[in-house]
């Protein structure tokens, strides 16, 4: 069929066979008032605001309802329709709230706009009312004020039309007929699957997303998908999901891999901040984000990732990476894939960092982590083993950038006497030594200093070798730093915890360490001048802990030195001179920082986004585009969702934990992962936030060329 | 695409039978507002909001609420759901409302600028009154009375307190003699209090003293 041509007030327009006038009208920038037509959903001509008159015709019809045909001559402004439009708009206005200024859609909302278009005032009707109006609003996602609603009857479609869930309907109640779900249950109870659809489309105040729920201080299409917001990465989750869901596993690596080189890393070890922003939270917990992606990466055996996504030709620049742990290698693997040449300098006989050598084997296993450490090696990045870079000055001669992502390989020791005994260890030697294989002089007991993750981490590690393990730290309880489930599993595994303790010295001699002098802490801060520890002691509360040996979780440092050639902070941050802080520059043009050396001891993913900023950085530095966003697998978004009975009470898949006296005679993970039904159950009760980025907004008359 | 009336065309007299004596137009056309809600498909402006605002205009019409304008108002708002409306129901009922402003103008009229109701239907314009020369002090309409807004007694002629009665109607059924009646403003001359059964008759002799009370 061909395209129609018809002429709007004069103007010839032309239209895509079957349109309707009012939708080839806007098309062409020329507005016709309306409200309840949405550009994505049929009509309906509820409001009759989009009356046109048509040459031959008596009397006016919905352009929303009228075909554009060929030589049809279109009439969209007289006195006569402005009359009818009034008379349709003062009667919407006649039950509506008079209080524009207290809704929470005040100057976003297209009744309000077409209250300034048709410049009507609400007093020549009555003051009309509704029983129905405060029937099912009780659900956490969906605030619904139907006294705002003009039943214009876009969400009934859209949660039809749309969706394929249809709980929403025209309701009759004596002579009121309202908007409501059947039996006015609330939506949950109706087979809701809380995509929002129907408030994207709400043209009023009538449905708004529940206050808070979204981040203000992002753009609206990031902030309405917020797991991906929180993201440091910002990874497509609820695309990963759905593929997980239908069984599709190297396709949702894929998807993650757009984003991250290490998804099965990830999978053990991320702190899962997506999960902190999950929407599904609002019903009853938020989606197991990163146990689905461990399930997939396990089951990710075709490697559909492979091959795709971009490759330059080679530029002939060549970058030294400093440093093979996430942001390094993460850096390395986008430059090499922008077309550079790159040498990763790892100071260790293996690659991955903290990854590797910096947690336990039971948190993420060797073979996890080189597996993943291999895929980059074989994309052609070099890594040179064994290489301590004592100067990034000298590398810089040789190389057109370089980046230092050496981390924090470097833990401190607190100022205690004794910190200097031969069995007294930081927790990053002993991490590395335990995955290397090599032994420590640890005795059966041994303190570890520290109330963070890392001192769980090596308290657990102690007791599978066989050494008892005492954690003494400043924070009592609900204060202390460490996730509840590692102190936790850590305490169940035998660990013994004295919190709310400060030590005071080590006792023994510099050949023999045997015990941990501490006493009862009540209060404590940092002095914010000097940093120094301020406490109230517990008097007489001073013990000693018997012990072998000592490590300390006290923090870790970047070894970076004046000799290194960088401008350095008093902590050993390297600065960029031009903004005086830590950040990807540095005061050597030419080299570049990413990862804990910017931050500080972080998490892997930050690590894995400073990266990937500091590859697209030197990229640039480097005459290229710093792109490198690519997509790995095209999305299929299925909108039509369909109802679920019961889906927002699907409660949250928990991996189950193996029992504490077996977990901790080995290194095999401690958890046991999700089974086939456990991961299609858990990603399917995503609610797929991101389906509604592609309903697309309706535009108020302001928008249009015509009007 | 739904079928849009002309108003011009439409043959407004002719769909309605005129109404039977004693029907009040006013009441009547609220009736067939009411009746339309209950059975419209209520979805669109005209159907849900257009009789929603009909109805409130004429139930004010007929309760003594009605302002200056509401007759043009409520012309624009029943002229719109009869061109623009998209089911039977309301579509009926617009043109019934019509039919009856057209027809009936004198007594929308007078509902609107005289308060009264010709056919003593509309509850705000009439009172309900005891026929002293009728009533034989039965107190069966004081029993009926919900309101309790009769004064009376065996032998007495009922009286009626204006001010309470709600104008329910209940009494009128009950009376066996037919003394109680409605009254439009014009009532003719009753006793204040309750009198003895036949003593009111000695002012027969001067007829009925109607007083003209003009509501405001
Ligand atoms: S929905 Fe729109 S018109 Fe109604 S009160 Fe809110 S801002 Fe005002
Ligand atoms: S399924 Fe979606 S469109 Fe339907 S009521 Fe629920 S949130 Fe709204
Ligand atoms: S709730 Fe919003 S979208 Fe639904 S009918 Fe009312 S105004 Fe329209
Ligand atoms: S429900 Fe799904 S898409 Fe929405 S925030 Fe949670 S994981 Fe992300």
């Amino acid at each position: 069929m061909n395209r129609a041509t018809l002429t709007v007030d004069g103007r010839t327009i032309s239209a895509n066979p079957g349109q309707s006038v009012l939708n080839a009208a806007l098309d062409a920038g020329i507005y016709i008032p309306h409200l309840c037509s949405h550009p994505d959903l049929p009509p309906q001509a509820n409001c009759k605001l989009c009356v046109v008159e048509v040459a031959g015709q008596d009397g006016v019809v919905c352009s929303c309802e009228l075909p554009a045909t060929d030589g049809l001559q279109v009439v969209t402004q007289s006195s006569a329709l402005l009359q009818r439009r009034k008379v349709a708009l003062e009667l919407m206005l006649a039950g509506h709230p008079k209080d524009c200024v207290s809704c929470k859609r005040y100057m976003n909302c297209e009744l309000q706009a077409m209250i300034q278009y048709l410049g009507t005032v609400h007093s020549r009707m009555r003051v009309t009312t509704r029983k129905t109006d405060d029937l099912n609003v009780d659900n956490p996602i969906v605030v619904r004020e139907m006294e705002r609603c003009i039943q214009c009857g876009r969400c009934v479609r859209a949660c039809d039309d749309l969706r394929g869930v249809g709980i929403l309907g025209f309701n009759r109640r004596g002579d009121e007929v309202y908007v409501g779900t059947a039996g006015d249950v609330p939506l949950g109870e109706a087979g809701c699957r809380f995509c929002s659809a129907c408030v994207a489309v709400c043209p009023t105040g009538a449905l708004q997303d529940q206050f808070g729920i979204f981040r203000d201080d992002l753009p609206w299409e990031e902030a309405i998908v917020p797991c991906s917001a929180e993201c440091p990465a910002h990874a497509d989750i609820p695309a990963y999901l759905r593929l997980i869901q239908q069984g599709r596993h190297s396709e949702a690596i894929a998807v993650i891999r757009e984003k991250v080189p290490f998804p099965h890393v990830l999978g053990y070890v991320c702190n899962h901040r997506c999960e902190s922003g999950c929407k599904r939270t609002a019903l009853n917990s938020p989606v197991s984000i990163r146990n689905l992606k461990r399930y997939a990466a396990e089951r990710d055996t075709e490697h559909v990732w492979r091959g795709k996504g971009f490759h330059k030709e080679r530029s002939g620049k060549r970058v030294a990476v400093v440093g093979g742990g996430p942001a390094g290698l993460t850096a390395a693997f986008y430059l090499n894939k922008l077309g550079h040449d790159v040498t990763v300098y790892e100071k260790q006989n293996v690659a991955g960092g903290y990854m590797a050598l910096g947690i336990p084997e039971f948190r993420a296993p060797t073979a996890v982590v080189q597996a993943e450490v291999g895929y980059i090696v074989e994309s052609g990045v070099r890594v040179r083993y064994g290489q301590n870079v004592e100067s990034a000055a000298a590398l810089k001669a040789e190389h057109e950038a370089v980046l230092v992502a050496v981390g924090t390989p470097v833990g401190k020791k607190l100022r205690l006497p004794g910190a200097d005994f031969r069995q007294v260890y930081t927790a990053v030697d002993f991490l590395r030594a335990s995955r290397l294989g090599q032994t420590l002089d640890l005795g059966q007991t041994c303190c570890v200093i520290g109330g963070g993750n890392v001192a769980f981490d090596v308290a657990g590690t102690l007791l599978r070798m066989g050494v008892r393990a005492t954690v003494v730290c400043l924070e009592k309880g609900e204060a202390m730093l460490a996730d509840r489930e590692e102190i936790e599993s850590a305490c169940s595994e035998g660990a013994v915890l004295f919190d709310g303790h400060s030590n005071e010295g080590i006792e023994g001699t510099p050949e023999q360490v045997t015990g941990l002098r501490v006493h009862e802490v009540s209060e404590f801060h940092f002095d914010r001048a000097t940093g120094a520890l301020v406490e109230t002691a517990v008097p007489d509360s001073t013990r000693v802990i018997a012990c072998d040996s000592i490590v300390f979780a006290a923090g870790q440092a970047t070894g970076l030195t004046e000799g290194f050639g960088l401008e350095l902070n008093r902590f050993g941050y390297p600065v960029d001179p031009q903004s005086g802080k830590s950040g990807h520059r540095t005061s050597l043009d030419g080299v570049f920082c990413a990862g804990d050396v910017i931050t500080g001891t972080s998490f892997v993913i930050n690590a894995i986004e400073s990266g990937r900023q500091a590859a697209s950085l030197i990229d640039r530095y480097l005459g290229g585009d710093g792109q490198i966003d690519e997509v790995l697998v095209e999305r299929e978004r299925q909108p039509k969702i369909g109802k679920v009975d019961g889906f927002h009470l699907q409660a949250r898949q928990e991996l189950s934990l193996r029992p504490a006296a077996e977990r901790v005679c080995d290194f095999q993970p401690i958890n046991v992962n999700f089974n086939a039904d456990q991961s299609v159950c858990e990603a399917s009760r995503c609610l797929q936030c991101d389906l509604r980025k592609d309903i697309r907004k309706s535009r108020i008359w302001s928008e249009y060329a015509v009007k | 695409m739904s079928t849009k009336i002309d108003l011009q065309n439409l043959p407004v007299t002719e769909e309605f039978a005129p109404l039977a004596e004693g029907v009040c137009p006013v009441e009547w056309a609220l009736e067939r507002v009411a009746e339309a809600r209950l059975i419209s498909c209520g979805r669109s402006v005209t159907c849900r909001d257009g009789l929603t605002q009909v109805q409130a205009i004429i139930t004010d019409i007929t309760t003594g609420a009605g302002q200056p304008g509401d007759l043009a108002m409520l012309r624009d708002v029943v002229g719109y759901i009869a061109a623009m409306g998209d089911c039977q129901a309301s579509l009926t009922a617009a043109r019934g409302v019509l039919f009856s402003l057209d027809r009936y103008a004198a007594e929308w009229d007078a509902h609107c600028n005289r308060k009264r109701c010709a056919a003593l239907v509309c509850k705000a314009y009439i009172s309900v009154i005891c026929l002293p020369e009728r009533c034989q002090g039965d107190t069966a309409c004081l029993k009926a009375c919900p309101a309790g807004a009769i004064s009376g007694g065996p032998g007495l002629i009922a009286v009626v307190d204006e001010a309470r009665c709600t104008r329910c109607g209940d009494c009128l059924t009950v009376c066996p003699h037919g003394a109680i009646a409605r009254s439009g403003p014009m009532k003719p001359k009753l006793p204040d209090a309750p009198i003895p059964v036949g003593s009111f008759a000695t002012a027969a002799a001067a007829g009925v003293v109607r007083r003209r009370r003009r509501a405001e």
